[in-house]
This record gives structure tokens, C-alpha cells and sequence, in this order.
């Protein structure tokens, strides 16, 4: 008669313990993996939503006197004409109070900083014009990230 | 009588478990080779993406001054050697002074009717783009 010796149990044990192992490893770094991706997306959305969208919108209406930089309450922004309908209008995109904002309306002047819609937080946007017609922007998301943009008017600005 | 040895129950379980455990593995080797593949191509695609924001900011900057590199070097506060801009930026795209502490280099060489404008990492090129230099308006 053969006896038990428990070998076989030891072994089972062991290979239960390795498959979990390399159960919960290939989890960890799957999770790992995507938390990353996640990461690099919404930072890759933060950018888009931001410095880009300020820089297609000057691409798409860059021409003469149309687009120009200036105050509006006390923060810099940037004033861009449009002609709909025959009708002439305004777009104002700046940050203020914590969140990239836009207004658009025929006359700015009558309005305030806190008119505008929402498009994404963000802590501040500086303007500035180092050479006639580039634009440069400054914008910090609200993670605090620095980026800047350049951008020449073909037209000309204003 | 038969004296040949015959498997027990418990031999037949482990051999049973280790070819299960077997296949999980190639399994989970598969996955974590695509997992740092996914990783791969996020960090390339984030960089790519940061190289195109630098590299268009250096291009608008390039036809504003209408093709003088010197003044693109003063724009950009940097220094202009032999018709060449080199600017040098960190692994979180940060500039930096010194190629020796860079992650990425960005370098606007002036051609006939323009420049070009090239990106590198460390081991390879990222883009490269042709920019004609504009009369600047007005």
C-alpha cells in the first residue's frame, strides 16, 4: 500500500499560491496602466479645452481688425469680432474666478467679467503682444500647470 | 499482479492545477506585455502632443519676425548659432539651459524661404515640419 505523504498537497498549495500571485500582480499593473492613460487623457483634454481652444478660435476668425487683445474688468482678454446675419458681435474669452470664460454679446461694454459662460477652471490667463501681431498666452489650469501659446495673426490684428 | 504505478487522485489534481496555472501565466504575460505597450504609446502620444504645442508656438513665433532668426532667438530668449536655434526641455517639458539635463531638444534650422522646425527625444525624432517665412503684415 502506497502511504500519503502530502507532496502532492504541498504542490497544489503552492501552485494556488503562484496563480494567485500572478492573479493579483497582472491586476496591479493593469490598474497601474490605466490610471496612467487616464491621467495623461484628462491632462491631454485640460490642455485641449484650454490653450487650444483659445488658439482655434483666433485661427478661425484671424482676420483684419477682428481680433485684438485687451482688459475686461480687470483681467486680460481676448476680444474677437464676428459677423452673423449681417449682424456685428463680440467674443471675450478670459479667466476670471477660477474658470476660462467667454461672452459673446454685440457691445462688451455693457457687460461684466461675471456675464460670461463657463468653459473650464482654470487659475489665470496673462496676454501679451511681444512683437506686433503674436499674441502670447500664459494659462495655468487649475492643476497649477503652466503652458504657453504663441500665436501670429496673419491678418494683421487690429 | 500489476506492478505498474498508477497516479493518484492527489498527483492528477496537482498536474491537473500546474497546467492551469500554466496557461494563466502565458495569459497574464500576454496582458502585461500589452499593459506596457498601452503605457508606451500614452507617454508617446502625451509627448507627441506637448512637441506640436512647443513646435507650433515656435513656428508662429519664427513667421512673426518674418524669417529673422535673430529676432526669433530674442522672442524665444535664447541663442542663435549659425542659422540654428536649439532649445532644450525637461521629461515634464519645462525649458532647460543645458542639453545635458534635457529630456527633449527642439531645433529651428533656417533654410532658403523658411526653416525647419524638428523635435527629439532622447533616441528619436518626434516631428518635423517645414515653416515658410511670411511677410509680416502691415
Amino acid at each position: 500500500m502506497k502511504r500519503n505523504t502530502g507532496s502532492g498537497t504541498i504542490a497544489a498549495l503552492i501552485l494556488t499560491v503562484i496563480f494567485g500571485a500572478a492573479l493579483l500582480l497582472s491586476i496591479a499593473s493593469g490598474a497601474s496602466v490605466y490610471r496612467h492613460v487616464a491621467d495623461r487623457v484628462e491632462t491631454g483634454s485640460r490642455q485641449r479645452v484650454g490653450l487650444s481652444y483659445i488658439t482655434a478660435k483666433i485661427h478661425g476668425s484671424d482676420e483684419t481688425d477682428s481680433v485684438h487683445v485687451g482688459k475686461f474688468g480687470n483681467t486680460d482678454a481676448l476680444f474677437i469680432s464676428l459677423v452673423e446675419d449681417g449682424d456685428e458681435y463680440e467674443n471675450v474669452i478670459y479667466v476670471y474666478n477660477g474658470y476660462l470664460m467667454e461672452l459673446l454679446c454685440e457691445d462688451a461694454e455693457g457687460f461684466g467679467p461675471e456675464d460670461g459662460e463657463i468653459i473650464n477652471e482654470a487659475v489665470s490667463l496673462n496676454i501679451d503682444e511681444p512683437v506686433p501681431s503674436l499674441l502670447r498666452f500664459i494659462y495655468t489650469d487649475e492643476s497649477g500647470t503652466v503652458e504657453a501659446a504663441d500665436v501670429y495673426l496673419r491678418s494683421g490684428g487690429r | 499482479m500489476d506492478n505498474r504505478l498508477r497516479p493518484t487522485r492527489s498527483g492528477l489534481f496537482a498536474i491537473e492545477l500546474l497546467i492551469s496555472v500554466g496557461i494563466f501565466i502565458f495569459c497574464a504575460a500576454i496582458c502585461l506585455g500589452l499593459f506596457s505597450k498601452a503605457e508606451s504609446i500614452s507617454s508617446e502620444s502625451a509627448d507627441l502632443n506637448r512637441a506640436v504645442n512647443e513646435a507650433r508656438s515656435v513656428s508662429e513665433c519664427y513667421k512673426a519676425c518674418g524669417g529673422d532668426i535673430d529676432s526669433v532667438s530674442m522672442l524665444l530668449d535664447s541663442k542663435a548659432d549659425s542659422g540654428c536655434i536649439k532649445l532644450f526641455y525637461d521629461d515634464l517639458w519645462n525649458r532647460v539651459s543645458e542639453k545635458s539635463i534635457s529630456s527633449f531638444n527642439l531645433i529651428l534650422s533656417q533654410k532658403e524661404n523658411g526653416a525647419v522646425v524638428t523635435v527629439c527625444s532622447s533616441n528619436k525624432e518626434l516631428l518635423s515640419w517645414f515653416v515658410s517665412a511670411l511677410e509680416v503684415a502691415g
